[in-house]
């Protein structure tokens, strides 16, 4: 450990002529009196700019909240629905099924599927609810799809 | 003298733990079920209608059964295996259903698929099918009947 040193100038041996002391406090001392006027007119600036403040800072503060809440309500009502997951595995399927039921006749068997193939070999207008895939294009896939749709085991029933 | 005699007696005592337990686990394993594994083939008569679809579902009512394997019928029009649902494969009920556009298909009694099965246990299995549907060219449902065939058990 070290001893502090309370003097470090002293024992350096340094220091000043007296005119060169006196030179620095011409310098570096004090400049005088502030005059009274100054004073009190640079206090009034202080305190005015001090009391606009808050305000300025009250109006940015609710302009962030109100920003932050429209984003949030935009990212829940645009983004979320594409994340919230698959619908129940029951509702899935059911929605599948009624997709496949080509001939709308309430029940999905191999016969959806062959009338679909008929209508995509015959190259007559397909329609867009043919595509089961969702892939844009209504074809073999989609009929297998449906196929597929109509031996399955648990029909969501 | 007496910690040898506890190291020796331990030792015993572990040992006879072993053995019985040996024996135990012996005596209570059930006896494997007997497997085996037979085809049964599925036969369609459409009468003097050409068949272009057909869809059923096949069960077994008695005996314990998996359903390991699918494959189509002996008609070029249903030579290709059915559609089936992946999930059924170890399971004892299945449907199947396949159908061709084209212009050649069977008429009369047409064997349309075999399903292949394991049979675990002894007893023969009863099976239970029903046509779900069967249709000409045209898309127009059939009256059909359907049969099966049981094949040689491996």
């Amino acid at each position: 450990m070290t001893e502090r040193r309370e003097h470090p100038d002293d024992e350096m041996g340094l220091s000043v002529s007296p005119s060169f002391a006196e030179d620095l406090g011409a310098i570096f001392g004090p400049q005088g009196q502030v005059p009274e006027g100054i004073d009190r007119a640079v206090a009034e600036a202080a305190r005015r700019h001090l009391c606009r403040q808050p305000r300025r800072l009250s109006w940015v503060r609710w302009a962030v909240a109100a920003a932050t809440t429209a984003a949030a309500v935009i990212v829940w009502t645009v983004y979320v629905p594409a994340f919230r997951g698959p619908l129940p595995r029951a509702a899935r399927i059911a929605a599948e099924m009624k997709r496949a039921d080509i001939d709308r006749n309430g029940r999905v068997d191999i016969i959806d599927a062959f009338r679909l193939a008929r209508h995509i070999e015959s190259a007559s207008p397909t329609k867009r609810k043919w595509d089961i895939n969702g892939d844009g294009l209504v074809n073999r896939d989609d009929v297998d799809k449906v196929a597929l749709a109509a031996v399955r085991l648990n029909k969501g029933v | 003298m007496m910690k040898r005699w506890m190291i020796v007696s331990l030792t015993g005592v572990c040992m006879a733990t072993l053995l019985t337990a040996t024996q135990v686990a012996r005596a209570v394993r059930p006896t494997e079920p007997k497997v085996r594994f037979a085809p049964v083939h599925i036969y369609l008569d459409s009468g003097d209608k050409p068949l272009a679809a057909y869809q059923f579902e096949l069960k077994a009512t008695t005996g314990r059964i998996k359903i390991v394997g699918v494959e189509g019928g002996e008609h070029a029009a249903f030579k290709e295996a059915p559609y089936y649902d992946p999930a059924a494969l170890a399971k004892d009920r299945i449907i199947i259903a396949a159908f061709n556009t084209g212009r050649d298909l069977p008429r009369g009694r047409t064997h349309i698929a075999t399903v292949h099965l394991q049979i675990l246990g002894d007893a023969e299995p009863e099976y239970e099918l029903d046509l779900t549907v069967a249709a000409d060219a045209d898309g127009r449902e059939l009256p059909a009947k359907l049969s099966l065939e049981r094949g040689d058990t491996k």
